[in-house]
């Protein structure tokens, strides 16, 4: 099963009862699995308007006896930084988790960022699963830690363990209703104690907070977090290993490669905040060598690194800090393997001699493969047409700034319709910095609709405040489509499918102060150039909505009502090669035959959108008819 | 079949042709058949267009991702996602299967690229390859009543040769049990793809005017 399922897995066996997240790759599968089962079991689960709201959400749960779970992308945990700041010095009855889903090497993110710092910010015990079996029991661990230190507790998971599958095997399934009871005894204990903020209450809030995390080491080794193994006869040249989380699977494998299995010390971390010194200490003073395996940051390493200085001043550290494993990026065997065979004086690997040759010649045949959107997607549309409207109304120059979604995808060829890119909410909030920064050109800020409800409306009230002149086009694909089509506050619909009042763009733009509000359909080229044309000549700030149901959820509705799909097709007497299909608008299910320089529709892709006949300067696309074949 | 065996594969292709379903259900059927199995997918932020990569372990494996140069079959559901895929993880000697079916990247549609001649792209997996197996497994899959099957083809071909420690038949109950619909066109694909992978066949299944590219 999937790493994220047995963590899901872990939320149903150990008992928790709500469960709130915004969705964020790699993170997004825990709370879509929980959907799945949240009535049979009797959780409540939701997909919340952001991170900070899920995490408040949680807090609200646990504050009231229920074991709760935000669960979010390494990413998103930076919205949950202010109210997590605040729970840390309050104490809950049940067990407060937080899932952070950290993505080494991005290969979804914008960022490396390693989330144990941000647990060492906050003071809360963090906990790495290393495999499909610790993701599941550890979500138990985790809520008993949480309960017993009565601080929220962070279960740090990465790409490789969310977004890969292997074995686990079940535990009971122990589901307990608790009679929710509101707990007010940080009131009782701290307000009506008087001293609710000011030189003497925080510090002793404080103080509270580090007697709590001084207690955390001995629970974690009494709930089996620290697994060490120290070989008999003699570490095989001095070496011991610590590592923790799916690196783990990179130092089993290479050892075992290597016959080495139980020859070569090895202190796995379960738990790495806070710093479990003791645990790290005794195992090291075996070893005159350490080398540390961890993804992220050199978390584990530098705490080592400072360790040592006291306890054990001989010992030889090894790992990302000396180079002997790479300072970014996600680990992987190769690279654990060739640190210990460098450590313990072994033969690297050789790559074999036809192995090179193919590499080489491979490396002249691939190309790059630069990430477009889908076929028929209605982002491509709206980009295609906002560019144009550039053209026909400010001579081409404009300034447009996007975030973070599907339509993302609009900087890369062939539409470079954004001239940079921020995070979730800020195309908006940075497009009102430049407008007021003495650009003259038009400044364009781009959101999706999951995007605006999530962060874009404090920065659009803010562009009425200070009447900033930006123009912003909300790309309403009417789902989370970049994260795997969950629903959102526009849907109607709840996480588990359960109808609900939707809240529209439109009536938001409009509260907030915006004179200007369109709605455009992004298929209907013309009716979208016109509006952002108007859009752009319209002083003050501006907002088009271009709205069309995303095309894959278009297309798994059709094949579920059993509905046909036009497909378009070439007029090859019409087409003069001119490419503006392929080349400046990008369709994937358009090809170009380069011998008799003619664009073709690829039938299999189509999605019957109809776009391509309006970018064709020839008017060469057209509907095939029923029955004509392609 | 050699049970108990360590087989280590790489499936690539691109968003949308079904990577990660192929993996997923030869993942299940290796749980089902009772062995120790690894499964990773790596892919980018869209749905679909981007390069995926999915790897599989079966066996005694800790770690989920396959040892650059020892896949014991690279299968690829576009060509030059097969070179790319073969030439990081290929074992010297393993098995290519490849569909031939080209997606053209934007680059190459733009004119800034040129995609590689299929010719070429067979020329330089045979330099490592022991066995390349080609086919146009969307072709396959559409005179099996389901176009979009070609991933399942593949898983076909692949149950073919022999490669993997478990029978053809726990395949199949995994694809029952994880497609949903759809389930009788998809057994069809997947025991079209098994004859074609069967060994002392011969290993050109792509019409010969497709394979000029």
């Amino acid at each position: 099963m999937l790493g994220n399922e047995a963590v899901a897995r872990g939320a149903v066996e150990y008992n928790v009862e709500l469960a709130a997240a915004y969705p964020g790759t790699p993170s997004s599968e825990i709370i879509e699995t929980l959907t799945l089962v949240a009535d049979d079991v009797g959780m409540h689960v939701q997909w919340s308007t952001n991170e900070m709201v899920a995490f408040e959400v949680a807090i609200g749960g646990a504050l009231c006896g229920k074991r709760s779970l935000a669960s979010m992308k390494h990413i998103g945990a930076n919205w949950i930084m202010d109210p997590l700041m605040h729970a840390v010095y309050h104490g809950f009855d049940a067990g407060l988790l937080i899932i952070s889903a950290d993505d080494p090497s991005g290969h979804s993110s914008a960022n490396e960022q390693d989330n144990r710092y941000m647990a060492q910010l906050a003071e809360i015990p963090a906990l790495e699963p290393s495999d499909f079996q610790e993701a599941k029991d550890y979500v138990g661990h985790a809520l008993s830690l949480s309960e017993e230190v009565k601080l929220p507790v962070m279960l740090r998971l990465v790409t490789r363990i969310c977004h890969s599958r292997g074995d686990c095997t079940f535990g009971p399934v122990r589901r307990e209703k608790r009679p929710p009871r509101f707990s007010d005894d940080y009131y009782r204990d701290f307000v009506l104690g008087g001293n609710i903020v000011g030189p003497k209450a925080i510090p002793k809030l404080h103080r509270i907070q580090h007697e709590k995390l001084a207690r955390v080491e001995e629970a974690a080794a009494r709930a089996g977090l620290f697994q060490s193994e120290v070989p008999e006869d003699g570490p095989s040249g001095g070496l011991g290993i610590i590592a923790s989380s799916a690196p783990v699977g990179y130092v089993l494998d290479s050892l075992d490669s290597r016959g080495l299995m139980g020859k070569v010390g090895l202190l796995k971390l379960g738990l790495s905040v806070p710093f479990p010194e003791k645990t790290v200490s005794s195992f090291a003073s075996s070893f005159e060598k350490v080398l540390v395996v961890e993804e992220g940051e050199p978390y584990i390493e530098r705490n080592l690194a400072a360790l040592a200085k006291c306890d054990l001043p001989g010992l030889k550290i090894f790992g990302k800090l000396t180079s002997h494993l790479p300072r970014e990026g996600e680990l992987n065997f190769s690279s654990v393997d060739g640190a210990l065979a460098s450590l313990l004086g072994l033969g690297a690997r050789e790559v074999p001699p036809e192995k090179l040759k193919l590499m080489e010649v491979s490396s002249k045949l691939v190309t790059p493969r630069i990430m477009s959107m889908c076929a028929g997607c209605p982002h491509r549309a709206a980009f295609y047409a906002a560019k144009k409207a550039t053209r026909t109304a400010a001579n081409a120059r404009y300034v447009a700034i996007g975030d973070i979604g599907c339509y993302t995808l609009g900087m890369y060829p062939p539409l470079r319709f954004m001239q940079d890119v921020f995070c979730m909410g800020g195309s908006i909030g940075v497009a009102n910095g430049v407008a007021k920064s003495g650009i003259t050109d038009p400044v364009i800020a781009t959101i999706g609709d999951s995007t605006f409800y999530h962060a874009g409306i404090p920065a659009l009230i803010n562009a009425t405040f200070n009447q900033a002149n930006i123009k912003v086009m909300v790309l309403d694909n009417e789902v989370t489509a970049m994260t795997g089509y969950q629903p959102h506050p526009g849907c109607g619909e709840t996480a588990t499918g359960k109808p609900t009042k939707r809240v529209v763009i439109e009536e938001i733009c409009r509260a907030c102060g915006i004179e200007f509000v369109r709605i455009v359909d992004p298929y209907d080229f013309s009716s979208s150039v016109r509006a952002m044309e108007d859009a752009i000549r319209f002083e003050g700030p501006a907002v088009v909505i271009f709205r069309r149901l995303c095309t894959q959820e278009h297309l798994r509705r059709a094949r579920r009502q059993g509905l046909r799909i036009e497909k378009y097709r070439v007029d090859p007497q019409k087409c003069v090669g001119c490419r503006t299909c392929v080349a400046a608008f990008g369709c994937p299910a358009i090809g170009f035959d380069r011998e008799r320089k003619k664009a073709y529709v690829i039938a299999l892709d189509c999605v019957g959108c109809g776009v391509c006949a309006s970018v064709c300067p020839q008017g060469a696309f057209s509907p095939e008819r029923a029955g004509e074949g392609s | 079949m050699v049970p108990g065996k360590t087989v280590e594969l790489v499936i690539s292709g691109i968003g949308g042709q079904g990577n990660v379903k192929a993996a997923q259900i030869l993942g299940t059927a290796a749980v089902r058949a009772g062995l120790r199995v690894r499964v990773s997918d790596t892919f980018g932020i869209s749905q679909r267009g981007g390069p995926v990569l999915s790897h599989v372990r079966i066996g005694a494996v800790y770690g989920s991702m396959v040892v650059a140069h020892s896949a014991d079959a690279v299968v690829g559901l576009e060509p030059m996602e097969a070179l790319r895929a073969a030439s990081q993880f290929l074992k010297p000697g393993g098995i290519v299967i490849m569909s031939t079916r080209p997606v053209y990247p934007v680059e190459v549609n733009t004119g800034k690229a040129e995609y590689p001649p299929l010719s070429a792209i067979l020329d330089a997996l045979r330099i490592a390859a022991g066995r390349v197996i080609t086919l146009d497994a969307t072709e396959v899959a559409l005179s099996s009543g389901i176009p979009m099957a070609a991933n399942v083809v593949m898983l076909g071909v692949l149950a073919g040769t022999g490669l993997l420690p478990l029978g053809p038949e726990y395949v199949e109950q995994s694809i029952r049990e994880l497609i949903p619909r759809s389930v009788e066109e998809n057994i069809r694909a997947f025991r079209a793809g098994l004859a074609i992978g069967a060994p002392s066949k011969r290993d050109d299944f792509s019409s010969p005017e497709k394979m000029a590219g």
